[in-house]
């Protein structure tokens, strides 16, 4: 007999379990029932909806009942119904855990890009972050991360919602430069790939701060990338455009490296000294992981933003000594 | 006149696209595909942009630049203020506006004609304002499925027919005819709005989702 899942009652109408519905609709994981104490409808998205009589018929022993239920008065009669039957219901947090830990060859697809089963099962044996690792530049910071730390380890995905801040990528890195012109740490940045979100940003703090002196470096690539619209970017920043130097060029200590990964900044800082950079972290808490692994005991300050509920657009500023000895 | 206001209860408010309705976003996209296939530099139009999460995603796949109109000053402000895209020019304006004539190479008008009281001089306004060869990507409540009651904010739903019959009168030619979902239905009748579903960021036939969409060209 194979095993069929259940809910006992439907919460999917709410946005903080959007990961959660991308991940069965991505692994294809079949609903056959929604149980609720009265069969108000049919069907919710093609799903049969059962009253308790149809469901003491339809579940069996062998299927398993997921705890979806947010109304409390219909969670308490849905609780009495599920212990009157010896039917035990599981979370949604704990269902992923299972299935993550059982995962084989990352067979398990994840919500979020390139993160991977192994990933998580990797961040659940290492430490979580804490309020006293030195690398932090603030305590929003050290929160950020803590957070994203608890949200993939214990698969509550649903607590995303709470990044809902009505910002966006572009205006939370717009604030990172910003602040970091205030500080006149604002020199040199060199941008080495996905260049509209970084070029936009400095249009902007360029309008918003006159006299920002910023030099700006655009990779041979980047500007391709920019296709039709480069001609407008390289007029609209052309006291500030400088030559860019090839990969292997020293850079100058001030040079903070921007990119839409942390790939480059980790190929970057493999062979030469540790620039500062702003990057997103597309693979979010497990990027952390990988930036902290490999910079290890040297010096660096890493300041991390969480703009939205995209797990993808987690920003880092990481800030080096060699920016204050320019 | 109805409630245009940025959080009257009609709008996503919010740009973060996680928090959109999957049928929001499929529509957006479409237009997005379809327009990325022609090998010039666009310009294009969003009416009835909102807070502007679809002119940005169209701005960030696009080679061009986008006119985004909204009757919203709030939502326009916090477009401005949070999207940073020299590509999109948003601007706030209640319908009646004229559009230059022959000008866009596409219109994006998502969920838009029911909210307008003379929908006919609206149609004619996005019609008249599109190249030859320019297309219109069009969506309204379906009336077959989700009939009309008085809405708040809308002054009709819409039957396939009458949408057809506004495009004939005014020079486009039909390329493709969809239909998306947002509601919980009863009998085929849509029952209550139900926009973060597990499956609705997809096209479904004309008559079998609540929203209907057209891409149309002008001859």
């Amino acid at each position: 007999m194979t095993m069929k899942t259940f809910t006992s009652g439907w919460a999917f109408q709410k946005p903080d379990q959007n990961y959660f519905k991308k991940f069965l609709h991505l692994n294809r994981i079949a609903i056959d029932g929604i149980v609720y104490p009265k069969k108000l409808l049919a069907d919710i998205e093609g799903i049969p909806v059962l009253g308790f009589d149809d469901a003491q018929v339809a579940i069996t022993s062998e299927d398993q009942v997921l705890d979806l239920s947010t109304n409390s008065e219909v969670r308490k009669e849905l609780d009495a119904f599920f212990v009157a039957q010896g039917i035990e219901r599981v979370s949604v947090p704990d269902f992923l855990d299972r299935l993550i830990t059982q995962d084989e060859h990352d067979a398990l697809l994840l919500p979020v890009a390139d993160i991977k089963a192994s990933d998580i099962r990797y961040l659940k044996s290492a430490a979580s972050p804490g309020p006293f690792d030195t690398h932090f530049l603030d305590a929003e910071s050290y929160e950020t991360a803590s957070k994203l730390d608890g949200i993939f380890r214990h698969s509550m995905w649903h607590q995303f919602i709470e990044f809902d801040r009505d910002d966006t990528p572009g205006n939370v890195l717009f604030n990172v430069l910003l602040d970091l012109q205030t500080r006149d740490l604002l020199k040199h940045v060199r941008v080495l790939d996905t260049p509209r979100v970084f070029l936009d940003a400095i249009l902007k703090l360029k309008l918003h701060v006159p006299k920002a002196t910023v030099k700006v470096s655009v990779s041979d690539a980047a500007f391709t990338d920019l296709h039709g619209r480069a001609e407008f970017y390289r007029r609209s920043l052309g006291d500030c455009i400088v030559p860019f130097d090839g990969a292997g060029a020293a850079q100058p200590e001030h040079t903070i490296l921007l990119a839409g990964s942390i790939d480059p900044i980790l190929a970057a800082s493999s062979h030469s000294s540790l620039l500062s950079a702003i990057c997103f972290m597309p693979r979010s808490i497990v990027d952390y992981v990988a930036l902290t692994n490999a910079f290890g005991e040297r010096q660096y300050r890493l300041l991390l933003r969480q703009p939205d509920t995209g797990a993808h657009n987690l920003l880092a500023a990481i800030i080096t000594p060699a920016l204050f000895r320019a | 006149m109805k409630d245009y206001s940025l959080k009257s209860g009609e709008r996503y408010t919010s740009l973060d696209l996680n928090l959109i309705g999957g049928d929001h976003l499929w529509r957006y996209q479409y237009v997005a595909t379809r327009m990325a296939s022609q090998d010039r530099r666009l310009f294009g139009a969003d009416i009835f942009c909102g807070a502007g999460y679809g002119a940005m995603l169209m701005a960030q796949q696009l080679d061009g630049t986008i006119l985004a109109i909204d009757g919203s000053a709030e939502a326009i402000d916090i477009a401005n203020q949070k999207l940073q895209a020299p590509n999109v020019i948003f601007a706030a304006k209640l319908f009646p506006f004229e559009l230059p004539e022959a000008t866009f190479d596409f219109i994006a008008s998502l969920e838009s004609m029911e909210h307008v009281k003379d929908f006919e001089t609206f149609f004619w306004t996005l019609a008249k304002a599109l190249k030859p060869g320019g297309r219109l990507f069009i969506s309204a409540p379906n009336e077959n499925v989700m009939p009309y009651q008085g809405y708040v904010w809308h002054y009709k739903h819409f039957r396939p027919v009458e949408v057809r019959a506004l495009a004939e009168q005014y020079g486009l030619s039909e390329i493709a005819a969809l239909s998306t979902t947002c509601q919980v239905y009863d009998g085929g009748v849509s029952r209550f709005y139900y926009p973060y579903q597990l499956d609705n960021n997809r096209a479904l036939d004309l008559n079998a989702g609540d929203t209907l969409f057209f891409e149309f060209e002008k001859k």
